[in-house]
């Protein structure tokens, strides 16, 4: 899992628009969006529910342009670019984006649901480095609102949700929003406008610059310009507060109006100069007075560069009671549970740094060890959501650079999939402990460590053997520890659960002929001739390395002849068979056939040794969304265990 | 028999239920390409199947995206997705030559879709022994053409209409038994030869200086024939003739038309199926006129005589064939069959005439369609309508046919998307970068919404042999109940399809979902009847959504079916998202004591 990942989860409730505008003349235009009926039922059921959860790093911000109703609000959403073009489909993505604002009475009083295609050949690099920014309009009531915000990628089903509280209008509620300026580039977003948006709006996006920087970090010690978009008839507010991830104000922050702004659909925006206090952390900055016009979207900060060197009195470690210690783990993971992970994971983490560090483990143990031992003993089957929410918790430390934090939420979360795993009953539980497994497989992959990952994977194979993917993935693992019996023995139960997956075919010859089976030639030449994939091409290569291995040098160039000439866009078998000339003595012919090969077009098969020699965490991950949407619904269950056990 | 017979069937009481007992999802319900996925959103995005010949003929892979410009009814409309799809890989791109810009970068190689050949053999005006080396020829090549999941059919005009020798099937002996089926099957226009060379004979025997005339007295006081003064038993004979040709020509020309609708009729069934189609279409053409020589030869004999007013003009019957198959080129824009035809013997050509509605779409027909003077130009005109080919019969013919393969497996997928919802048939024109490349596609095209689709869908069903494939849509068929007169039988039948699989739409403290379904049925003699459309909408309360979601939304309908063995095609489509499931089922009725 990649830090930018972990530390874009790490924000989602808010979103800062960054930069100059005079930097949004390099911005990309516009991609073309293509209105939806709705959503498929699952999605709507998830949305209907609420929650926040899914498998692709999201973050949302409001940002409401009246201060009465009927209120236009402006819903910005930033899906993170590299893990969304990871789930793409032969270069394509297709990607759903759906929005549901609900009234206090549950009732869905607006909706939006569109969908874009992202061709990766013309718009990868940019998407890659950045990220895809929904922008769509919402008109709505005077009451409370929840606004939910659901991404799906169509092809591998991967997700994401978020919603964020609207507070009512009227009075001196709010209107406006606060934005961070960052050096971030404006060309870092693939924007993509809701034909919602209305003329004005567009042009208030067009003065907030281009692109959105969805962690906005910030020096500690130094001081710091935002943004700040409030009505045209209010003044800018003269005071901020700096909040920590459990509501207690750290800092009053005095601001400096640095450059009066333009005026757009009805708000004015400015540029507020302040100065930060030497901190490092999580935090939020809130208006600091009503009066000076509310601020409905305080804006989620990270402090970094600046030594830790103490914090303020506010800042304080959590309470020092055990039992204090434990109401303050439950209420957090009781807002985890009510749909609000991403201020459960920064509540978390606030709880866990303020530990003394001498008495931390103490501490832990005292607290969440007691809740988590009294969870696993009554409610083995519902600790789904509980484990994901510890795996994303090892992302945000991972961002942080806190290793050991990290790894301890991971043992958490792998204890968590060994309860359910052991508790489920029933294929559908099977499978989802399966899934879960797996999912903390592929992050030990990522992480290069695969004796880790084939404990998980061979306790998930046991789970659902019918599956094919976990097996492959473990004989994947053994064959590139050269521990060739296990991996053919892993290899024969994927091909008993699939005995078609040509790469586990391709995988178990190869295995078998190190091992000097016999008939594992035959099975080479019989997958390089059936089809025309990268299991093909690297059959081949390994079929003729069989005659190059035995000094039949003009065979292996014979055997190789019509591979060639009937897959010409493979380099790496045209060149195999120069190989294979050369060593025969004929080298004209080899030099020719070299550099008729150079010029092939690039292609996705371009690459098949890279493809064998790829870790199986894209295939373990695959899983993860249908994961990710069980666990979203059973939050409402997990909420009732938590409740129903009287704190201890 | 017939194309098709509109006949609204008995679907009695039709209800809503939320079935409890629900069948799984079947995830790749939810799958499908990019193209698919937004053509079933909007119908402005357009895909054109295009493949690139170079000069040889021979198909060319390997290009780019950019390698390709596309107009639209004239205007450059850009390039919204772009996928190559080829057997072989994209290499038979050459190298730029010396003064060409380097390539630009090669779009990645798609899976082959399955491809679905159909042969329509229409034996008119073909002799046995030709038509049925042309047959071994096409065998042969359907042997080694059928790849993994490719399903093949074989059909022929019977003398009345449209027959089936064989069901879909990806069993390449089924069509091999079929073709020989036909092969085995009597000429059936033989007659024509016969009658044709008869009058041939009566004609040429027929010399004017020799006439007895005391039998031409009798003949001419029998057949009431005026203006006796000279040569009467000559004009008696003469009239006689004409009178024999024009009842051949009426008899040919209704068997012509017969024979195209029943094209027309295969061309409908299959506009339902999935992947690539491939029509391979044997006969000699289609001639407005097959008397013509007929005609000369009395003229030649007769020509004083005062009989044929509208020689040399284009008469009531030539104008119905020719507007029958205008109106066979106006569907083509809107088909998704790439027609190869396979000249197999004489055909004098018609003149193509413009007929309502079709007129824009006879320009599309091509220009060998227009010089029909030509023979086999209402065969190539088919061919160039849907961007196929035509091919000449010969000895070699299977290896030849191997091009019409290359072309369905080997061709780029480019999707453009229209600024406005086309209300008729849009010219396209791709141009490919390149000398001596061309770019062959279809160049009309026309729209049908989701629903007509759907309807084609569940008739294409009926083309199977068996329930097809994983589907989401459960079809369960009760047992036949009341007994109507005529031996009819009233059947349950209750369509299924999962909630968790649509689309559905919010609406404050509900969301809302529709739904319809289109039935074809396949009676055991072999009619087919297409029931009338039927919608469901069906609300959701969001407090009871995740208890549906295990459920299935059923639709129970009775249809009226007589006594065998029925087969029901049937496609339910969220009208929401435009998807579609399919499923075809066989419905046995006993019959009365």
């Amino acid at each position: 899992m990649s830090g930018a990942l972990g530390r874009r989860l790490a924000i989602a409730a808010i979103a800062a628009i960054t930069a100059a505008a005079s930097a949004n003349a390099s911005a990309s235009p516009p991609l073309p969006l293509r209105p939806l009926p709705g959503p498929r039922a699952t999605t709507a059921l998830l949305l209907a529910r609420g929650g926040e959860g899914g498998s692709l790093p999201l973050a949302v911000t409001l940002l409401p342009l009246d201060a009465r109703a009927p209120r236009r609000v402006l819903a910005i959403a930033e899906v993170e670019g590299r893990a969304l073009a990871a789930a793409a489909s032969d270069g394509r993505l297709g990607v759903e984006l759906h929005l549901y604002a609900v009234a206090a009475d549950g009732a869905i009083v607006a909706s939006r649901s569109e969908a874009l295609a992202i061709d990766l050949a013309r718009h990868g690099d940019r998407l890659e480095a950045g990220v895809l920014r929904w922008v769509a309009q919402l008109e709505l009531g005077p009451g409370a609102h929840v606004v939910r915000v659901h991404v799906r990628e169509h092809f591998s089903e991967g997700f994401a949700q978020r919603q964020v509280l609207l507070a009512p209008a009227g009075g001196e509620a709010a209107a406006g929003g606060l934005f961070l300026a960052s050096p971030a580039s404006p060309s870092l977003a693939l924007p993509a406008l809701s034909p919602t948006v209305g003329v004005d709006e567009r042009e208030l996006l067009a003065l907030l610059g281009g692109g959105p920087d969805p962690l906005p970090r910030l020096a500690g010690g130094a001081s710091a310009e935002l943004r700040i978009a409030t009505p045209t008839d209010r003044p800018a507010p003269e005071r901020l507060l700096l909040l920590d991830p459990l509501g207690r104000t750290v800092a009053e922050l005095a601001t400096r109006v640095a450059a009066p702004g333009g005026v757009a659909a009805g708000v004015r925006l400015d540029a507020l100069e302040l100065d930060l206090p030497p901190l490092s952390g999580r935090f939020l900055l809130a208006p600091g007075s009503p009066a000076a016009g509310a601020q409905p979207s305080p804006v989620a900060l990270t402090f970094e560069g600046a030594p830790p060197t103490g914090a303020p009195e506010a800042l304080a470690a959590p309470p020092d009671d055990a039992r204090e210690l434990r109401a303050a783990w439950r209420a957090a993971w009781l807002r985890f549970a009510a749909g609000e992970r991403e201020q459960a994971i920064a509540t978390l983490m606030a709880l866990e740094s303020g530990l003394p560090p001498r008495r931390a483990a103490e501490r832990l143990a005292a607290s969440e060890g007691v809740l988590l031992d009294r969870l696993r003993r009554r409610a083995p089957a519902d600790l789904l959501p509980l484990a994901l929410l510890y795996l994303d918790l090892e992302r945000a430390w991972l961002a942080e650079g806190r290793f050991v934090a990290a790894r301890r939420a991971r043992k958490v979360a792998e204890s968590l999939a060994e309860s359910l795993a052991a508790a489920a009953r029933g294929e559908r539980q099977r499978e989802l402990a399966a899934g879960l497994l797996e999912a903390l497989a592929a992050g030990h992959l990522e992480a290069r460590d695969a004796e880790s990952a084939a404990r998980l994977l061979g306790r998930a194979a046991e789970l659902v053997p019918g599956r094919a993917e976990p097996w492959l993935a473990l004989g994947i693992l053994h064959e590139r520890d050269r521990r060739l019996e296990r991996a053919a023995a892993a290899f024969d139960r994927a091909l008993a659960a699939a005995p078609d997956l040509r790469e586990a075919r391709l995988r178990r010859a190869r295995v078998g002929l190190l091992a000097g089976e016999r008939d594992a030639l035959a099975e080479l030449e019989r997958l390089a001739e059936t089809a025309a994939d990268w299991v093909a091409v690297v059959a081949a290569q390994e079929r003729a390395r069989g005659y190059l291995a035995q000094g039949e040098h003009a065979e292996a160039a014979a055997y190789l002849a019509p591979l060639v000439e009937r897959r010409p866009e493979e380099p790496s078998l045209a060149l195999a068979r120069a190989y294979a000339l050369e060593r025969a003595g004929r080298r004209a012919e080899a030099r020719a056939l070299a550099a008729g090969a150079a010029w092939s077009p690039p292609t996705a098969e371009s690459a098949p040794r890279k493809r064998y020699a790829d870790t199986p965490a894209r295939a373990l991950g695959a899983r993860r969304a249908e994961v990710e949407r069980a666990a979203l619904l059973a939050l409402g269950t997990l909420a009732q265990r938590i409740e129903e056990d009287p704190l201890p | 028999m017939p194309p098709f017979e509109r006949r609204s069937g008995r679907t009695g009481a039709a209800a809503l239920a939320l079935a409890l007992a629900a069948p799984p999802l079947a995830a790749q319900d939810d799958r499908g390409d990019l193209a698919r996925f937004f053509e079933a959103i909007d119908v402005r995005v357009v895909e054109l199947e295009v493949v690139v010949l170079d000069r040889d003929g021979l198909p060319v892979a390997g290009l780019g995206r950019d390698d390709f410009e596309v107009a639209a009814d004239g205007r450059p409309v850009p390039i919204s997705h772009f996928a190559a799809h080829s057997e072989t890989g994209p290499a038979s791109a050459p190298p730029p030559s010396a003064g060409e810009q380097a390539a630009p970068e090669a779009a990645a190689v798609e899976p082959l879709e399955p491809v679905t050949w159909l042969v329509f053999v229409d034996p008119t005006r073909l002799r046995a022994a030709r038509r049925n080396a042309v047959l071994g020829e096409v065998g042969e090549f359907l042997a080694g053409a059928l790849g993994p999941g490719d399903r093949s059919l074989v059909a022929s005009f019977d003398g009345h209409g449209l027959r089936l020798a064989s069901r879909l099937s990806d069993d390449p002996h089924a069509a091999l038994d079929a073709l020989d089926a036909v092969a085995r099957s009597p000429v059936a226009l033989s007659t024509l030869d016969e009658q044709s060379a008869g009058l041939r004979r009566e004609i040429n025997a027929a010399d004017p200086l020799s006439i007895n005339v005391t039998a031409d007295k009798e003949q001419i006081r029998r057949d009431d024939v005026d203006g006796l003064e000279l040569r009467g038993g000559t004009r008696a004979l003469a009239a006689s003739l004409l009178r024999q040709i024009e009842a051949l020509g009426e008899l040919e020309a209704q068997r012509t038309r017969a024979a195209l609708e029943a094209l027309g009729g295969l061309l409908a069934l299959a506009s339902g199926l999935e992947g690539r189609i491939g029509l391979l279409l044997v006969g000699a053409g289609y001639d407005s006129n097959v008397v013509d020589n007929l005609y000369r030869l009395w003229d030649s004999r007769f020509s004083e005589l005062d009989l044929r007013s509208r020689a040399g003009l284009l008469g009531a019957r030539e104008h119905e064939v020719a507007e029958a198959y205008a109106r066979l080129l106006a569907t083509l824009p809107a088909s998704r069959t790439t027609i190869f035809t396979i000249a197999t013997g004489e055909a004098a050509g018609l003149d193509v005439v413009d007929v309502a509605g079709a007129g824009t779409a006879l320009g599309a027909g091509s220009a060998a369609a227009a010089a029909s003077s030509e023979g086999r130009a209402t065969l190539a005109g088919l061919a160039d309508a849907t961007g196929g080919r035509t091919f000449a019969a010969g000895p070699d013919l299977g290896a030849r046919l191997e091009a019409a393969l290359e072309q369905l497996l080997t061709y780029y997928a480019i999707g453009v998307a229209l600024d406005e919802q086309p209300t008729g048939p849009i010219r396209f024109e791709v141009r490919v970068r390149g000398e001596g490349r061309r770019a062959v596609h279809r160049t009309r095209r026309a729209f049908t919404g989701a629903e007509d689709q759907a309807a084609a869908a569940a008739i294409s069903q009926l083309l199977g042999s068996a329930a097809a494939g994983e589907s989401s849509l459960a079809v369960e068929v009760g047992a036949p109940g009341e007994r109507l007169r005529g031996g009819e039988q009233v059947v349950p039948v209750t369509l299924s399809v999962p909630l968790a699989a649509l689309t559905l739409s919010p609406d404050r403290e509900v969301h809302r979902g529709a739904l319809g379904y289109y039935l074809a049925v396949e009676r055991p003699d072999g009619t087919i009847v297409r029931l009338e459309p039927r919608r469901l909408d069906f609300d959701v309360p969001n407090a009871q959504l995740q208890a549906a979601l295990a459920e299935s939304v059923a639709f129970r309908l009775e249809l009226a079916l007589p006594p065998g063995a029925s087969r029901l095609g049937v496609a339910v489509l969220d009208r929401a998202s435009g998807q579609r499931w399919t499923r075809a089922v066989r419905v046995e009725v006993d019959a009365p004591r």
